[in-house]
């Protein structure tokens, strides 16, 4: 055995517990759900080949166009809310002398991601409602009407995004935070000796340094709101009618509620597939705005 | 016999004593969240004890993660368990679960072994017939009603006092109804406080629909019947007291309306007894209940019901009937069901509902005669799902009660067709 190949094999050891946890947590569900799309499946009865009528019924299902639409509104809405937030937050406590200071905050934007979605959802909720919610109690004593957050269509878009922001700005947050810290300091003084004043020094070093940090963001935000589930299913139930359904809710719903998991892993695969082309058009255009320092 | 022999025949009958001595175990499934799992604990071991201890019986708690669809959630486990070989002997099962588990033939009908050993059962006839219907199916008896529900108006009867208003009588009627609702509704100290919380829930909208000799399918289950004018009637009725006389507050899917109804902010809902628990807790006691107005005679009360039908794969067919006779029998009602629902067993009703803690709690009981059951076809998750989203659609004034319910019957219909 020569050393090239007793090294390969080494190295196939050492990535094996996390490629048999991929083959069994990633791969194999997926092959499940490709093969679950092709076929009629009954938990208690025998399953039989469909060919591609789920997919036929995919297309034909009157609700897709809205619950892909709401989909499609909560990415929109969400990642740029998520960035923006994020990174302000960051560049303000990266900007903080006090260690004491920056350790408090650092805690209190993060704290929510590690709270109960379900159980803050709840509270959440009550706040929210058109009247009896402390938020339109608030906005009742500035002499303006309530605000129906939960029972109109264009509202309750407002109310999933103010809640997921709460919710998950922690998240974004935390890794500018690293991406920030990770910067070389000695950028920022010779830019200070050059004379650059804050605004050039956060576009000209801050941002592209950054920009890794904020394509990783980006990606994930993005397949992340795109599989969009606790906010509406916690929150509004998908409703009023199916103002607030996402993709992610119409599977759990479809499969999980309705027992009919063969149609539910049609509409999953065809999440599976928007997201994929996204995230590969996304890796195909970084090579133009990421800078990776070389 | 040589001395070889005799100790192969000394160790088989060691074996055999051994096997016959080995208690039969029986798996008894109940959803968690449920506050019962404990005192399920305990009544189990009283079955055991009748059994002396030749039975013994694991009770699994099964875990039921959304509480929105809460049924349908442990069906769903409760399937994945019986197709993974692992079927439980005896489940926990709500009217809305019978009539899929008997269609799926996931059920043992227990006809046979209660015609072999009637003890079990005690006082069969003690069950509230009508309570015990829905677990009859096609002459097959697929368990033994434990508990039940049904949907009155609870009535804060401080707020009835502040608005100088009588309790209503049962034969109150619609507009005495919405007189009540308008008259409780106001300002207080700057908060805007509802007459009534209109109950945007499948079965609370069915007690209401029931009371106007409507539902939300046909009697045979086999259509969808909200866009019958009865229906609509009750749909619009809704509507208006939430847009139009502004008596009660936009409902939403987080809305609580037990939690309304003990902090003063509306004066009346429509709820079972379940509510009672929360009002114990609370020291809530300004409460009364009285039937939903009628509008058709005779009057019909919705009912839901529960009980522990046995699995047809279960291996010991005798002992799990006796624990599924058992489990409705008057020591379990007594020990399980104490504030939150209401014992099907007439006997047990009369020792149990006294101990209600609001004005009128009798109806509980009479309300048996002329009691309901709520529609549940195979199906009924995703009719419920149906109802849902059509009713809030128009709870947000989004969509005309007409137009929704025409679309929502058509959808429940063709969901229907497809079981």
């Amino acid at each position: 055995m020569n050393k090239k190949f007793s090294d390969a094999i080494a190295g196939y050891l050492f990535i094996l517990p996390v490629l048999l946890l991929f083959i069994v947590l990633t791969l194999g569900p997926l092959v499940g759900t490709l093969l679950l799309s092709f076929s009629k499946f009954s938990l208690l009865s025998s399953s039989r080949w469909v060919g591609l009528s789920n997919f036929f019924n995919l297309f034909s299902d009157a609700r897709m166009g809205v619950i892909y639409g709401n989909t499609l509104f909560f990415v929109f809405i969400l990642v740029p809310l998520h960035v923006i937030v994020g990174l302000v937050l960051a560049v303000s406590v990266e900007g903080l002398t006090k260690g004491s200071a920056k350790y408090l905050f650092r805690t209190t934007f993060f704290f929510p991601v590690l709270a109960t979605t379900a159980s803050v959802a709840i509270a959440w909720g009550m706040m929210f409602d058109t009247s009896f919610g402390l938020i339109n109690w608030f906005i009742g004593l500035i002499g303006a009407k309530a605000i129906p957050w939960l029972n109109s269509p264009v509202w309750v878009y407002v109310a999933v995004a103010i809640f997921s922001l709460w919710k998950f700005i922690g998240n974004s947050f935390i890794y500018f935070l690293v991406g920030l810290q990770s910067i070389p300091v000695e950028l920022y003084e010779a830019a200070m000796l050059d004379g650059a004043s804050p605004r050039q020094r956060f576009f000209r070093i801050t941002l592209p340094m950054l920009s890794p940090t904020m394509f990783f963001v980006v990606v994930n935000l993005i397949i992340g709101a795109a599989q969009i589930f606790d906010e509406p299913y916690f929150l509004t139930a998908g409703g009023p009618g199916d103002s607030s359904r996402t993709v992610g809710l119409y599977i759990y719903e479809t499969a999980f509620q309705y027992h009919n998991y063969s149609y539910g892993s049609a509409v999953a695969l065809s999440l599976f597939l928007v997201i994929l082309l996204v995230t590969l058009l996304q890796f195909k255009l970084q090579k133009k705005w990421v800078f990776y320092g070389n | 016999m040589n001395k070889r022999t005799l100790m192969i025949l000394l160790g088989f009958l060691v074996s055999v004593g051994l096997a016959v001595a080995e208690p039969v175990t029986l798996t008894l499934a109940y959803p968690t969240g449920d506050s019962k799992v404990e005192i399920m604990k305990q009544i189990v071991k009283e079955f055991e004890k009748q059994e002396k201890n030749q039975v013994k019986v694991n009770v699994i708690v099964v875990p039921v993660a959304n509480p929105a669809a809460y049924w349908g959630s442990y069906f769903d486990k409760l399937q994945t368990m019986i197709a993974g070989g692992d079927a439980p002997d005896v489940v926990r099962v709500a009217i809305e679960g019978i009539q899929t588990f008997a269609a799926r033939d996931l059920a043992l009908p227990l006809n046979q072994y209660q015609k072999d050993d009637p003890q079990a059962v005690l006082n069969y006839a003690d069950l509230a017939p009508k309570l015990q219907a829905p677990f009859e199916i096609g002459g097959k008896v697929y368990g033994y009603v434990w508990d039940w529900n049904n949907v009155v108006i609870h009535i804060n009867t401080d707020m009835l006092k502040a608005a100088g208003l009588p309790f209503p009588g049962p034969n109150w009627t619609l507009e005495d109804f919405t007189k009540y609702a308008k008259a409780m509704t106001k300002t207080v100290n700057g908060q805007q406080v509802y007459g009534f919380a209109i109950p945007n829930y499948y079965f609370g909208t069915e007690g209401w629909l029931y009371a106007n000799g409507a539902g939300i399918l046909s009697d045979d289950m086999k259509k969808g019947a909200l866009d019958t004018p009865e229906a609509k009637k009750i749909i619009q009725l809704f509507r208006d007291m939430i847009y139009v006389d502004k008596t009660a507050p936009v409902p939403n899917a987080t809305t609580d309306a037990v939690n309304l109804l003990m902090t003063g902010k509306v004066a009346m809902i429509a709820a079972g007894r379940w509510p009672f628990g929360s009002y114990v807790a609370n020291k809530f006691t300004s409460v009364g209940v009285q039937y939903i107005p009628l509008m058709k005679s005779p009057r019909t009360v919705v009912f839901g019901s529960g009980a522990f039908p046995v699995i047809k794969l279960t291996k010991h067919p005798k002992e799990a009937y006796r624990l599924s006779a058992f489990l409705s029998g008057a020591y379990s009602q007594k020990t399980g069901i104490s504030i939150d629902s209401i014992p099907t067993r007439t006997s047990v009703m009369k020792e149990v509902l006294p101990t209600t803690p609001g004005k009128n709690w009798e109806i509980y009981g009479e309300s048996a005669a002329f009691a309901k059951a709520v529609q549940s076809p195979p199906g009924y998750p995703e009719v419920a799902s149906i109802f849902d989203r059509y009713t809030s659609s128009v709870y947000s004034n989004q969509l005309e009660v007409g137009a929704a319910m025409k679309s929502a019957s058509e959808e429940i219909t063709k969901v229907l067709a497809n079981q």
